[in-house]
């Protein structure tokens, strides 16, 4: 059986709370292996070796960069879970902004808290996989968990979210002149949001031909309300700022 | 002071058998949640800030809404308000599941994790995972993803969720419901140290129900506010040795969460919440934080029974797709809500379609000061046991407490310095 770790960095936990509300799979997955860390089963063991880490979360103390470094070291395979491991997700807003007046807006004068830059663990070790999204897809979870486990390699799919939301026969909600970002964003999550008529924001980060300008032109040809290149950018900036592969 | 993976330290200092301090250090990485609001978009706000907590996205969620909304005076219908109720029930009966058989009971019944207690309790563990599931049921059903769920927006939700879904998560509600009672068996084999520290309990309150999302801020000594008044009688501040801010009242440490809501608003509990309460032998007031574990099984059942009641509701009235439109300006607008942990308040200024200002106050914020009285309190009585059954012990105090960083299972680092 494989040695599996599930560990948690700077974030909201909800990709760990997601996996542990697969309430009807939980007991069967969890029995494929052999669990050594999860937080909210069991004890914190950082020891391995472990055949498989999942680490939720953006790095952003010393001691995380210490923590995924040894998680690398430890692990034969290392898998970021969710949009703040993958992208810096939400913790990474504050990386756009002057870190002295965030620190300020929150803590005032009392000087002894720093803020320092939420950063992707692609952008310390080498991530083996990426599972997107805030939160994760628990269907995606699951076929590369059962990948993983069965040392096959899980498909990683490279189209935008459009594709998924055309297949279910959803209005284009750019039409509706709504600010949808789903044509530069990674397909998986079945098009959750505009399936219920709310526009994509990105949670699952950049196709692997993301273009700004594009979605610039696909908001003025639709008459969508906003403000230029720098809106779009500021879009970008909730869930995806610390995609690198982003062009302008 | 080290850090420890677990989020929380504590450092109790003791001279000559007196406590002279008791210092909760929470190591959450800070996020600076208020700080990265500042110049979003307005309608940002409940997406943001549903990211703080991924156990309770739904509390934050529905208080970030309320805020835009207020700003905004932006009314909400019949079928919303049910709608955000229902959505919040959902939540409170699996964050409560989760804190008693996952946190609770493997203390109190000697186990060191839930995993390790499935090997005596199997069937209970399965139950609990059927338990759970219906809170999640509920959640997907209106909110269409339990953790952070997609539908809830400004005004309303952007889309209803389907009648034949709702009956059917009714159907399971009440088909789990008979078994829901071995809950309570398993609750009173908590052996609960007889413990009371008196002071003022502070819980959302009305005069028709067992709120979670509307009415003022009552407390057990009789105090009343409006909610946008809040930050007129709570003060916030920092201390040197943790990340997370403490709330005091007039310089004095309060209650949130289960024991307050229970003694604030028990006489609105469901006949079959009021039944458990009994089979507790629970009599408000209440001032022993260890039976918050036993209020949040009277909650649950309270949750479970007041949702099948809001799906008759919404079912015998039929749910329409209602059109959830706003027009943006200037403003200031305040959400307080009840979270599983207790009062959840947001607060925002906005100019221009921007956030110009926010604040948060968390529920664990406000319980930090007490968890130190509670220390202070408690542990001379238990001063002559050994350290590990004081750390336990202590741990027991701070979960009954549910602080955020209560999930991780053993995160107590306790360092006692005797002179």
């Amino acid at each position: 059986m494989k040695n599996v770790g599930f560990f948690s960095l700077t974030c909201c936990e909800g990709c760990q709370t997601t996996i542990l509300d697969m309430d009807d799979q939980l007991m069967d997955m969890l029995g494929k292996v052999n669990v050594k860390s999860f937080r909210w089963l069991k004890e914190f063991n950082d020891e391995g070796p472990f055949d498989i880490v999942f680490v939720e979360g953006a790095v952003s103390t010393p001691e995380e960069v210490e923590l995924v470094k040894k998680l690398r070291e430890k692990s034969k395979i290392l898998v970021a879970l969710g949009d703040c491991a993958a992208f810096g997700g939400v913790p990474a807003i504050r990386d756009f902004m002057d870190q002295e007046d965030v620190r300020r807006e929150v803590y005032g004068d009392y000087t002894y808290l720093e803020s320092i830059e939420a950063t992707a663990i692609g952008e310390h070790v080498k991530v083996d996989y990426m599972l997107r999204g805030c939160p994760i897809d628990k269907s995606e979870f699951l076929s590369y968990f059962n990948a993983l486990v069965n040392d096959e390699r899980p498909v990683e799919k490279r189209y935008a979210v459009c594709l998924e939301c055309k297949r279910n026969g959803n209005k284009c909600l750019l039409k509706d002149g709504i600010p949808c970002i789903g044509p530069i964003t990674l397909a998986g999550c079945n098009s959750a949001c505009p399936n219920v008529g709310v526009p994509c924001f990105g949670c699952r980060g950049p196709t692997p031909n993301a273009s700004l300008i594009a979605v610039k032109s696909m908001f003025e040809t639709n008459g969508v309300d906003f403000e230029g290149i720098k809106d779009i950018k500021e879009r970008i900036i909730e869930f995806m700022g610390r995609a690198k592969f982003v062009r302008e | 002071m080290t850090k420890v993976e677990g989020h929380a330290s504590l450092h109790v200092r003791i001279k000559n058998g007196v406590i002279e301090k008791a210092e909760l250090d929470v190591e959450e990485s800070a996020r600076f949640f208020e700080g990265i609001l500042k110049g979003r978009r307005y309608d940002e706000a409940h997406r943001i800030t549903s990211r703080v907590c991924g156990i309770c996205s739904i509390a934050h969620q529905m208080a970030a809404l309320q805020a835009v909304e207020d700003a905004l005076d932006v009314k909400v219908s019949e079928q919303t308000n049910l709608l955000r109720d229902l959505l919040t029930h959902g939540m409170f009966l699996q964050n409560h599941v989760i804190h008693t058989y996952f946190f609770a009971l493997p203390d109190y019944l000697g186990y060191s994790s839930a995993l390790e207690m499935m090997k005596d309790y199997r069937d209970d563990i399965h139950l609990a995972l059927h338990l759970k599931k219906l809170g999640n049921l509920i959640m997907s059903a209106v909110g269409e993803r339990e953790v952070h769920p997609i539908t809830p927006v400004i005004g309303g939700f952007s889309v209803p969720p389907k009648e034949e879904k709702l009956g059917s998560v009714r159907e399971e509600l009440l088909r789990w419901k008979d078994k829901m009672w071995r809950m309570v068996e398993l609750a009173k084999m908590m052996d609960i140290p007889d413990f009371e520290m008196k002071q003022e309990h502070f819980a959302l309150s009305t005069d028709r129900d067992y709120t979670l999302l509307h009415g003022c801020i009552r407390s057990t000594e009789g105090e009343s506010y409006r909610c946008e008044t809040y930050k007129e009688h709570f003060t916030e501040y920092l201390e040197p040795y943790s990340t997370s801010k403490f709330v005091v009242k007039e310089s004095k440490s309060f209650l949130v969460g289960p024991l307050a809501r229970f003694n604030i608003n028990h006489r609105f509990l469901s006949r079959d919440a009021k039944k458990v309460m009994k089979m507790f032998g629970l009599k408000p007031p209440v001032y022993n934080i260890y039976k918050a574990n036993l209020v949040r099984v009277v909650e649950a059942f309270n949750s479970l029974d007041r949702s099948v009641e809001i799906i008759n509701e919404l079912l015998e009235k039929g749910l329409k797709q209602e059109k959830v439109s706003h027009i943006p300006k200037d403003g200031e607008g305040v959400g307080v809500v009840e979270a599983p942990r207790g009062l959840l308040y947001h607060w925002y200024r906005i100019k221009d379609r921007r956030i110009v200002k926010a604040d948060i106050v968390t529920p664990t914020a406000q319980n930090l000061k007490s968890m130190e009285d509670g220390i202070k309190k408690y542990l001379p009585e238990i001063l002559d046991r050994g350290e590990d059954e004081i750390k336990l012990e202590l741990e027991k105090m701070i979960r009954a407490f549910d602080p955020c960083f209560s999930c991780s299972a053993h995160f107590l680092e306790l360092r006692i310095n005797r002179t």
